[in-house]
């Protein structure tokens, strides 16, 4: 029999490894995409600094899954939606441009950028659906 | 599996399959034979203009859409180009632009990978 102190400490581990997901997904990912296949070194503008990236997205991911109900689905929002927005911001919208071989270059993804965004906001909001629904009826 | 799980999985597939051409495009860029192949001959029409022949070709095995390419105050349009494509264009430019041309060759390239990917490519100067 486990105790709800011990559960609730898996959890909130639980919470930080998705923290690390979420970094991994919306802050790492496409910045390593991009030095990887062309070894651009393309002057990405962060606009927050990584350690305070990285733990807003532990703190959501521990609030996530650690809050009850009705909360919990609220943070599991959040989530999506702080790491979609922070990766438009990152990749200014999809439009990028560098300097290569006395050319300027510009790359257009907006494409892609809005399908991770309205993507993220889907997953998050049924996530969160199912979060409050499953939480609601086990009161 | 929770259907939100599995919603997030079926994004990261589709994400990564939309990224491939993309990826394997800015793989080949680097090798050579180089993958744009871009020629200008030219002959003086009359005191006013020239004539410019264009030619355009295209070693990269993904697809390229709306291509277009500004030269000389013109915008040349190319349509598709796929691999091995060559193809020819010919417009007239003002002596000026003709002799612009001539000291410095200046252009903007632009196409969409796959026609979802937009890339512009613009001389410096």
């Amino acid at each position: 029999m486990v105790s709800t102190a011990v559960k609730t400490v898996l959890r909130g581990a639980m919470g930080v490894v998705m923290g690390l997901v979420y970094y991994f997904l919306y802050a790492a990912a496409l910045p390593i995409v991009f030095q990887r296949i062309a070894g651009l070194q393309v002057s990405v503008e962060l606009p927050i600094d990584v350690s305070v990236i990285l733990v807003v997205f532990m703190a959501l991911g521990i609030a996530e899954n650690v809050a009850p109900a009705v909360p919990g689905a609220v943070f599991r929002v959040l989530s999506k939606l702080v790491g979609a927005s922070y990766l438009y911001f990152v990749a200014n919208g999809g439009i990028i441009q560098a300097n290569i071989a006395g050319y300027t270059v510009t790359l257009d993804i907006s494409l892609l950028i809005y399908i991770i965004l309205a993507g993220s906001l889907i997953v998050g909001v049924s996530d969160a659906a199912t979060y409050a629904c499953r939480g609601v009826l086990k009161e | 599996m929770r259907p939100s799980t599995i919603l997030a999985i079926a994004l990261i597939v589709i994400i990564t399959i939309l990224l491939f051409p993309l990826i394997l495009f800015a793989l080949e860029v680097p090798r050579s034979p180089p993958i744009f192949g871009l020629q200008v001959e030219s002959d003086v029409l009359n005191g006013t203009h020239a004539l410019l022949r264009v030619k355009v070709s295209y070693n990269g095995s993904i697809p390229i859409t709306n291509v277009e390419l500004e030269l000389a105050g013109k915008v040349l349009e190319l349509g598709d180009l796929y691999a091995g494509d060559v193809k020819y264009i010919t417009t007239i430019a003002s002596v000026e632009e003709f002799s612009r041309l001539q000291q410095q060759m200046a252009f903007t390239f632009r196409f969409r990978v796959v026609g979802l990917y937009g890339i512009e490519v613009k001389t410096v100067g």
